[in-house]
């Protein structure tokens, strides 16, 4: 049973009487104390539910009075609508997102209150209770004893399949913050650090690739590159060209302040327009090579019909750029199993380089002065 | 409408050092070859981002390693395409003259010439490579041309850039054109003859005198 804020003080009291009478080694004064603490902590919860209830209420008034403002039905009013009014009714110049006002549901935004488990006689479920950090010490025993499981299973008999290593690319472990905030308990740093200790000890055994879920739980991917996601803009979808009837793409990509749309169909004989042009109006030999290179890699050349507009600022190389990226978006849209040739070549990837601005007191982005005593 | 805050934002923090985020950006795979063998599970490739393919790093067939960067080298004021002109014009010479030797050449003389201007570019940079480098170090306030071992790709870039020094020398005032000279020039350092290659040679001989100053290395 979860005791609720609804369950009286005075119901809470007689329980634990009930449960010290059973109690036969603990002396008076330490019951009183615990009974105190646990007439203290059914109070919080109390406390803590009534405030719920409050800031529901108020989150549901606001929320109408937005809707007023807004022109809008209070009952069919999403959070979207809502971060949209808040955002035009208080206009904010700060960049920081946590100085931004916010309207949403109070248990979105308030510390959550973890409720402890008692059963029929009021005592606290799980013996790890008394720990006072049941949930790290679960997990700390959960990993020991799959440590162990590891270690002894199978022994010489183990496949080859059954003896790989945990792979530990592209995933890091849940810094202490992080952890704390899964486990719903403050841990400290020296708590954390026993934990990443057996958590290491677990991913070094031979095996451990059978525990790849577990482990997955408590790891998280690295920020930016994990899984199919690119760096820039995504693979545009195929569609069939009505009059041609033909696969085609369009994929739209930029280089510093030039824009490139690409429209590519397969089952081509190798045109490519670019503003209008054909390639060989294009001067440089770097600047066709570019243009050419998402054909080369993928092995293309001549296969595919290419129309390229830009606008822009353009530029001797940033133009061919710009076509090559959405070129290459185009290809892997209408060609999937390129898609990771042409990843591995960086040609997927949108290049976020761009000019630095130059400095005062400075000649340049980076150069300096020389110094001169006199 | 939506009226979106506008704020003119004042940069305080320090530039960095890249764009490309090193915790999770790889270098692309430009050779053609490489890229048709499948990676490796636990390659970092797999997981993170590759960054842009560079504009000069095209996987053509003609791609060379020297050339390109020898067009690098010899670039002023980021005019690389002015730079690959030059470079590719003196090459187109080179190829000119073994054409010619090879015409005039007898039979058994011909398969002696070598009538690729890229190996012969290759070759003549080969042969330019400086052994050791000179550093200035001071020490007790006076500076001393101490002798540093090097690594390839830069004894690569020395040599280059001793080559491109003496060319631009000999272009000075609108004696010569500079590809002229570089032909000339890459065309002498493959028979191991030449200025750059007295160059390097006299790099040799000071570096030997001031082997005494070794000690001050590190």
């Amino acid at each position: 049973m979860l005791i609720r804020g609804v369950v009286s003080t005075a119901s809470s009291v007689r329980t634990f009487s009930s449960l010290s009478s059973l109690s036969t080694g603990d002396s008076p004064s330490s019951s009183g104390r615990a009974a105190r603490a646990l007439e203290m902590y059914m109070r919080g919860v109390k406390e803590h539910d009534k405030m719920m209830g409050r800031e529901g209420a108020n989150f549901e008034r606001g929320k109408r009075h937005l809707a007023n403002m807004m022109g809008m039905e209070a009952s069919t009013m999403t959070q979207n609508d809502i971060d949209t009014a808040i955002r035009y009714l208080f206009p904010s110049g700060l960049s920081d997102k946590k100085a931004l006002p916010i309207l949403a549901p109070p248990d979105q935004v308030l510390p959550r209150l973890h409720k402890l488990a008692f059963d029929e006689e009021g005592k606290p479920m799980g013996a790890r209770f008394y720990t006072l950090k049941p949930a790290f010490y679960q997990l700390l025993s959960e990993v020991a004893i799959r440590s162990e499981k590891v270690d002894r299973y199978g022994g010489e008999k183990k496949t080859i399949k059954e003896k790989n290593h945990f792979q530990t690319g592209g995933s890091v472990w849940l810094n202490e913050e992080k952890m704390a905030k899964k486990l719903g308990e403050k841990i400290s740093t020296h708590m954390y650090t026993q934990l990443m200790m057996a958590m290491e000890h677990l991913i070094s055994l031979p095996g451990s690739a059978t525990q790849n879920d577990f482990i997955m739980q408590w790891r998280e991917p690295i920020a930016a590159g994990s899984g199919n996601k690119l760096f820039g803009p995504p693979i545009p979808p195929v569609e069939i060209d009505a009059t041609t009837n033909r696969r085609t793409a369009t994929a739209k990509a930029d280089v510093k302040a030039t824009y490139a749309e690409v429209k590519v169909s397969d089952a081509g004989k190798g045109e490519f327009i670019v503003d209008g042009m054909s390639l060989d109006t294009f001067q440089s030999l770097q600047a066709r090579e570019t243009l050419l290179c998402p054909l080369i890699v993928s092995d293309l050349l001549g296969r595919l019909s290419i129309t390229a507009t830009t606008k822009g600022m353009g530029g001797e190389t940033a133009v061919p750029r710009a076509v090559r990226h959405a070129l290459s978006l185009s290809i892997a849209a209408l060609y999937p199993e390129k898609k990771e040739v042409l990843t591995l070549s960086g040609l997927l990837t949108r290049d976020p380089r761009k000019r630095e601005r130059s400095k005062v007191n400075q000649p340049g982005a980076r150069a300096k002065w020389i110094w001169k005593r006199r | 409408m939506i009226i979106r805050p506008c704020a003119r934002l004042i940069s305080t923090s320090a530039p960095s050092s890249s764009r490309y985020d090193a915790k999770v950006f790889r270098e692309p795979i430009s050779d053609r070859e490489q890229l048709r063998k499948p990676l490796s599970a636990d390659d970092e490739r797999n997981f993170l981002f590759i960054k842009a393919l560079k504009s000069d790093e095209t996987p053509t067939f003609y791609r060379n390693h020297v050339v390109d960067k020898l067009v690098r080298v010899c670039m002023t004021d980021g005019r690389k395409e002015m730079s690959r002109k030059n470079v590719l014009a003196a090459l187109e010479i080179i190829k000119r003259k073994q054409y010619q030797a090879w015409n005039k050449a007898s039979d058994d003389e011909k398969p002696k010439i070598e009538l690729s201007a890229f190996k012969i570019a290759e070759v003549g940079i080969d042969n330019c490579k400086p052994l050791m480098k000179l550093q200035g170090v001071t020490r007790g306030g006076t500076t001393y041309q101490v002798p540093f071992p090097i690594e390839d790709s830069e004894a690569e870039f020395r040599a280059m850039k001793m080559m491109r020094d003496i060319c631009r020398q000999k272009a000075k005032h609108g004696e010569t054109f500079f590809k002229d000279a570089l032909a000339a020039e890459l065309m002498l350092a493959s028979q191991n003859e030449g200025a750059t290659i007295q160059a390097k040679q006299e790099l040799h001989k000071t570096c030997e005198a001031n082997r005494a100053y070794a000690h001050y290395r590190g």
